[in-house]
């Protein structure tokens, strides 16, 4: 008694009938649970009588019962006929009488049947991947530059690439704002960073002098705090320092770690670079071969999947914009219905690669061990420093696990699939 | 003459109430407290449409309640048990309850 409505090749309509006496029994035990638990003036506790209960908790008794049945034969026939449900169904249509079966339509949504093709003649590009001498003495030259000391000079006027410690104090002109205080800055005369306001008035002045000056922030700038301000100045010079590199020698290689000479480190370097470098160019790639997969197999997609992805990745959003030090206030202005709309052509997409993935998965029998899951739910304890036990109750309350379990599975394809499309 | 209406306040719901409805062919109720027992039986047999055999009746005093040092009264109330007359069917407003 339930035909399959098929409006589209994704969206399943139910009519579903519970028998009378289902409906009864299940109200009966839920009249006796009540009885069992209500507290009415003029009854003892347990003698209330079941006309009483019926009269008074009718409406809780009846949404029960509803809450009850329908989640459950829904299940039942989407069971029965093999309907997979990727969404929650939508029930109308409820009617519940007392003595008469409870009817309701559920309209929700399946997987359609997805079937790839052309997988196997995917091709991807492999990159040669090369790193040049030039990279390699740049990336040590930086590290040169991160372990540089500053040593003081004594008995002479800033100069050109100084660092003038100075302690200063900022006043906006127009008096909006609050003054700025900072104890030991390091200035750099005619550094990139420095503002040239700063360069200009440091520049030739020794220990202990305090000039002022203003500074005009562009409108443009970094901070919005200051930009299209002009800021007074007063800098008082504390000391000179000079910027000293470590000079480039097997002692500065044995100074970084388990290097015996500068070529072990060059050659570290050099293998770091390549790795990032194959990693970014594997990631590329396997976009690629998504994206083609994509184009060479479409389907109608469930709403309620992209919907979910949506939210997905909004949350995801909101989550970079807090690590940025937004407010939660100035997050809640953002306009959500345009920001769905914008989000819905990637997550189509995304809900799409993934699905394909799944199916591919399915086809050549790819597998996520417990073990791999476990790998990474003690990766994410050791991240957090919790108890690798606490993180997986969590984890498996929250749903996250199959979350882990799905993202690893499409690795893994996409790992297949990679090797290959060689 | 008070409508039959402002004579019969409320039926009396309780454990008692009940059984007695059961299995003594009685219905209880909070009544006016200055009815009588004829207008409470003339009440009953008008809204009910039953035959009344007797009518007994209480008187309750209301308890003291204390709201700190303020004390207090409940209002004094009276309850009626409605006799029917044997073979007269308990009405369906009664039924329910």
């Amino acid at each position: 008694m339930s035909p399959t409505e098929t409006s589209s090749s994704t969206r399943r309509e139910l009519h579903i009938e519970v028998a009378a006496d289902e409906v009864t029994r299940e109200t009966e035990a839920l009249i006796r649970k009540y009885q069992q638990l209500a507290r009415i003036p003029g009854f003892r506790r347990g003698h209330v009588p079941a006309s009483v209960i019926r009269q008074r908790f009718a409406e809780e008794i009846r949404s029960q019962v509803v809450d009850a049945l329908v989640p459950r034969h829904f299940r039942e026939q989407t069971d029965k006929q093999g309907l997979v449900p990727v969404s929650q169904p939508q029930v109308t249509d409820l009617s519940i009488q007392e003595g008469e079966p409870l009817r309701f339509k559920a309209s929700f949504e399946v997987l359609p049947k997805i079937t790839v093709e052309g997988y196997k003649e995917l091709r991807a590009v492999k990159p040669s991947i090369t790193v040049s001498d030039e990279e390699v003495e740049q990336s040590l030259k930086n590290l040169q530059e991160q372990h540089a000391t500053f040593v003081s000079v004594e008995g002479r006027a800033l100069a050109e690439n100084d660092f003038a410690q100075v302690s200063l104090d900022g006043k906006p002109e127009d008096g909006q704002g609050q003054p700025v205080h900072m104890d030991d800055l390091l200035v750099e005369i005619g550094g990139t960073n420095t503002m040239p306001e700063f360069t200009e008035n440091l520049r030739g002045r020794f220990v202990g002098d305090e000039p002022s000056f203003a500074v005009h922030y562009a409108p443009d700038f970094s901070d919005p705090r200051l930009a299209g301000k002009t800021v007074l100045y007063t800098v008082k010079v504390q000391a000179i320092k000079r910027k000293q590199l470590p000079e480039m020698n097997d002692q500065f290689a044995q100074q970084l770690g388990e290097f015996a000479n500068l070529d072990q480190v060059r050659q570290r370097l050099r293998e770091g670079i390549e790795a990032d470098r194959r990693r970014q160019a594997e990631r590329e790639a396997k976009d690629k071969l998504v994206a083609q997969l994509i184009e060479r197999n479409d389907f109608e997609l469930p709403e309620a999947l992209v919907e979910r992805q949506i939210d997905l990745r909004l949350e995801r959003g909101r989550r970079a914009l807090m690590a940025q030090g937004v407010k939660p206030e100035d997050i809640k202005k953002l306009d959500l219905n345009r920001l769905r709309a914008a989000e819905r052509e990637r997550a189509r997409q995304e809900v799409k690669g993934s699905l394909l993935l799944d199916r591919i998965a399915e086809e050549e029998n790819i597998r996520v061990e417990e073990e791999e899951i476990n790998r990474e739910v003690e990766a994410l304890a050791a991240q957090s420093r919790q108890s690798p036990d606490a993180i997986r109750a969590r984890l498996t309350r929250e749903g996250v696990l199959d979350r882990i379990r799905d993202r690893i599975r499409n690795e893994k394809t996409l790992d297949f699939l990679y090797r290959q499309s060689a | 003459m008070r409508s039959a209406y402002q004579i019969l306040r409320r039926p009396v719901i309780t454990e008692k109430g009940l059984a007695i409805k059961e299995h003594q062919n009685t219905l209880v109720f909070q009544v006016a407290p200055r009815a009588t027992k004829t207008e409470i039986k003339q009440a009953v047999e008008i809204i009910f449409k039953v035959k009344v055999d007797s009518v007994r009746t209480a008187r309750y005093p209301g308890k003291e309640r204390r709201r700190g040092k303020f004390a207090g009264y409940r209002p004094d109330w009276k309850k009626a048990y409605v006799r029917l007359r044997a073979g007269e069917k308990i009405p369906e407003y009664a039924q329910n309850l």
